[in-house]
């Protein structure tokens, strides 16, 4: 009885329940594992390019890029963002998952633990050099698609799940506003499960056809056209829940208020319309896409870019509102009052500083022929190094830090909050040192995804040196940050000292009005499926049609 | 709170709040254009670039 | 739906300056002929090695200080391996791969595309400067994709 009732009370001051905390932790763990091998991969091929070392014999700069592309930019975000998202939607719908809810997010675990398994495998036996964009007519084992294909149909199970606990939650609060959180959870979800339909339909109808030899050639442009329609929502994918923790999270972190609801939901009902139709931009230096299609794409790009320039506003408003309330005064003095030493700020707000010139770089990236300045330059690497790799990787460490004490019901003490701020130092200076050096070394037009080289000593080559070396230099920060992260998240999950952790969500000061439209599902769907058609439809029936002769595969690595 | 469902009181509170003064966002403005500022001028001397490489 | 005045303002600067590239890279692109290389020609790249002009590629003059180059990009190198052209000169790529895709950049100026199997990419590019350009491919083509590059003489 009394141990019953002392667990009863537990239970009750834990933010989520112990069930869905147990998933949601299950989903982050794989995402760290993921993470850690991946930094270790990263740091190999910095210290490669930067001249400082050899890798042995067993494994070339190739299969380590793929590993540390794949581990990083599939796994590590897919999982960290199913397992956040579960807890966030358990949160604001009263603290677990229901029945069937949890049973999917089990289902999604393990479809995508087992395409995880499978990419890994094949990459570590050399089979799958192919990058993370496994672009054709590179054929990868066909274990390798298959795994690809688990992942996605996998994370699709957990959106599933998602839109469960949305309806549960519907029914039961009749003529209401759905939480902000679940608001995006579904509207991120929506996004995603549209955007890996191409991707799907690649893979399932075109990549693992051709790569068990069923199929003798591939129609390369479509295959392109494909990834690159799921490739850009999935940058979005990461962003998405990044912005999620900014709109919702920070704000009850730094003692604010959750600054518009209704223009939050806008933002990503915005980024739900205009993430998608927009994948030509990452097409803009190929043959046999016309200059008119590419420069729709290109318009349509930069309209995704408001809801950004959106968030912006909202970020320094909730900044300065509260910093305000706590006597920050002049033109700047509310940014004095910010909780600079609570790392569950420091973190995700060094970030959001990433992701000011890495906005500025995706504008420039996308501007049609100004691409033709970087296209594939390392430059690029360098973009969505501080996109994802900082503003979306230092948010999601920022949000571990509270929500895996929350999930396992211990505390993240000062000590603790002391190290990770360190871990946050050492993430920003390096991948600053790192991702100023791609910059630069990109616009004088070194390539990216390329092995040590000086090009038979070309002298513009043996100029990027000096660079490649600073960006070493970056890489091996970047680990030292990476391992003490792994401490940190390992310290928080078996030996913090036990204890109640907030789970942070925010509120609006005052209960504010929110237009209806903005939670009509179908009039949403409805305009990207136009917009998809509007942009896509034409292109693909054309590539169809009048495709070049298909290729064969070639295993060159 | 969260029942709260009756129409009248949501409408009037949101012309209260309608009416309520602006919250003073100086700083935020102030940071946004800078934001905006160096989207300009990281947009523009690439563009320079690309021109002078034409 | 309550928007704060500086928002508005911030949001119609952000909408407006958005709108100013767009119509600058449109003014640029079709009104001064800057578009992105878009060719639409296609061949069978099982054939490439045995159709013409790339089963003799290089440099063929076709007016006072301009080239076509038809070249080859495979896995790992470019065909013609020499070029060498005066200063001045005019050069129209047309590349084309017989294997994976690869990448066609020559640092330092605006000839960068891809080189798709089935696809014949173009480019143009005016060589006012003497030099040894680099030519490099940058799109990952396999274990020797960082060896893929040749040059191009500018006398």
């Amino acid at each position: 009885m009394v141990i019953a009732r002392k667990e009863e009370i537990k239970i009750s001051h834990a933010p989520i329940a112990p069930a869905t905390a147990k998933l949601s932790l299950a989903y982050v763990w794989v995402a760290y594992v993921a993470f850690g091998l991946a930094a270790l991969a990263g740091m190999l091929q910095g210290m490669v390019r930067g001249g400082i070392m050899e890798l042995p014999s067993w494994t070339n700069y190739y299969q380590i890029l793929t590993a540390h592309g794949v581990l990083m930019a599939l796994i590590f975000t897919t999982f960290f963002i199913v397992g956040f998202i579960f807890s966030g939607v358990a949160r604001t719908t009263g603290g677990a998952l229901h029945g069937t809810a949890l049973k999917l997010g089990w289902i999604g675990w393990i479809l995508m633990v087992v395409g995880t398994a499978m990419a890994v495998v094949t990459i570590l036996r050399n089979e799958a050099s192919v990058l993370y964009t496994f672009y054709a007519p590179l054929k990868a084992s066909p274990y390798f698609y298959i795994g690809a294909a688990l992942l996605v149909v996998g994370s699709w199970i957990a959106g599933i799940s998602v839109f469960t606990s949305y309806r549960k939650w519907r029914r039961e609060n009749k003529g209401q506003m759905s939480p902000l959180f679940l608001f995006m959870a579904v509207t991120t979800y929506i996004m995603w499960i549209i955007a890996t339909l191409p991707v799907a339909a690649e893979v399932l109808f075109q990549l693992i056809p051709w790569s068990l030899g069923l199929t003798p050639t591939i129609n390369v442009m479509l295959s392109r056209t494909l990834f690159w329609f799921f490739g850009h929502p999935l940058v979005y994918f990461w962003l998405m829940p990044a912005y999620m923790a900014w709109y919702v999270c920070i704000p009850r972190i730094i003692g604010g208020h959750v600054f518009s609801d209704s223009l939050s939901r806008l933002a990503f009902i915005l980024l739900l319309l205009f993430s998608i139709p927009v994948g030509f931009h990452h097409q803009l230096m190929e043959p046999g896409i016309s200059a008119g299609w590419k420069m729709i794409h290109v318009t349509l790009t930069l309209i995704v870019v408001i809801p950004s320039l959106m968030t912006a506003f909202s970020m320094f408003a909730i900044f300065e509102t509260s910093g305000r309330k706590k006597g920050g005064v002049g033109l700047f003095g509310w940014f004095k009052k910010l909780p600079w030493t609570d790392v569950r700020f420091f973190a995700p707000f060094v970030g959001m500083l990433f992701f000011i010139p890495g906005g500025a770089g995706g504008i420039i990236n996308a501007s049609n022929q100004i691409n033709a300045v970087v296209h594939n330059t390392i430059w690029v690497t360098g973009h969505f190094h501080i996109t994802v790799g900082a503003a979306v990787a230092m948010t999601f460490f920022g949000v571990s830090f509270w929500l895996v004490p929350a999930l396992t019901g211990r505390t993240l003490t000062k000590t603790a909050n002391r190290m990770a701020m360190v871990q946050t130092v050492f993430w920003a200076v390096g991948m600053f040192l790192m991702s100023l050096a791609m910059h630069t070394m990109g616009l004088q037009g070194a390539p990216r995804r390329t092995d040590y080289t000086t090009y038979m000593d070309h002298p513009l080559a043996l100029g990027w040196m000096d660079y490649q070396r600073v960006m070493a230099f970056g890489g091996g920060l970047l680990f030292v940050s990476a391992i003490l992260m792994i401490l940190i998240l390992l310290y928080l999950t078996f030996y913090a000292p036990k204890g109640n952790t907030e789970y942070p969500i925010g509120e609006t000061e005052t209960k504010q009005e929110v237009p209806r439209i903005l939670e009509r599902w179908p009039v949403w769907v409805g305009l990207v499926a136009f917009l998809i058609i509007l942009a896509y439809g034409y292109p693909i029936m054309e590539q169809i049609q009048h495709q070049a002769p298909g290729s064969p595969p070639f295993k060159t690595w | 709170m969260e029942t709260q469902t009756n129409t009248p009181g949501q409408t009037k509170k949101s012309k209260q709040e309608k009416t309520q003064p602006e919250e003073n966002l100086k700083g935020t403005f102030a940071a946004v254009l800078i934001v905006g500022g160096i989207i300009l001028l990281s947009w523009f001397s690439v563009f320079g670039l690309f021109l002078e490489r034409a | 739906m309550h928007l704060h005045r500086f928002e508005k303002i911030w949001l119609m600067l952000g909408a407006g300056g958005l709108a100013l590239f767009i119509v600058l890279l449109c003014v640029n692109a079709f009104a001064m002929g800057m578009a992105p290389p878009s060719n639409m020609e296609m061949i069978d790249p099982e054939k490439v090695m045995e159709t013409p002009p790339f089963d003799k590629p290089g440099l063929k003059q076709v007016g006072d200080k301009e080239f076509d180059a038809y070249m080859t990009a495979f896995a790992f190198g470019f065909s013609p391996t020499k070029m060498e052209v005066a200063v001045g000169s005019t050069v129209n790529f047309h590349v084309t791969s017989p294997d994976v895709i690869h990448g066609f950049q020559i640092p330092e100026t605006n000839v960068n595309f891809m080189v798709l199997p089935g696809h014949i990419s173009s480019a143009t590019y005016t060589f006012d400067e003497p030099g040894e350009y680099l030519i490099l491919c940058n799109e990952y083509c396999g274990a020797g994709h960082q060896v893929m590059a040749t040059t191009i003489i500018v006398k």
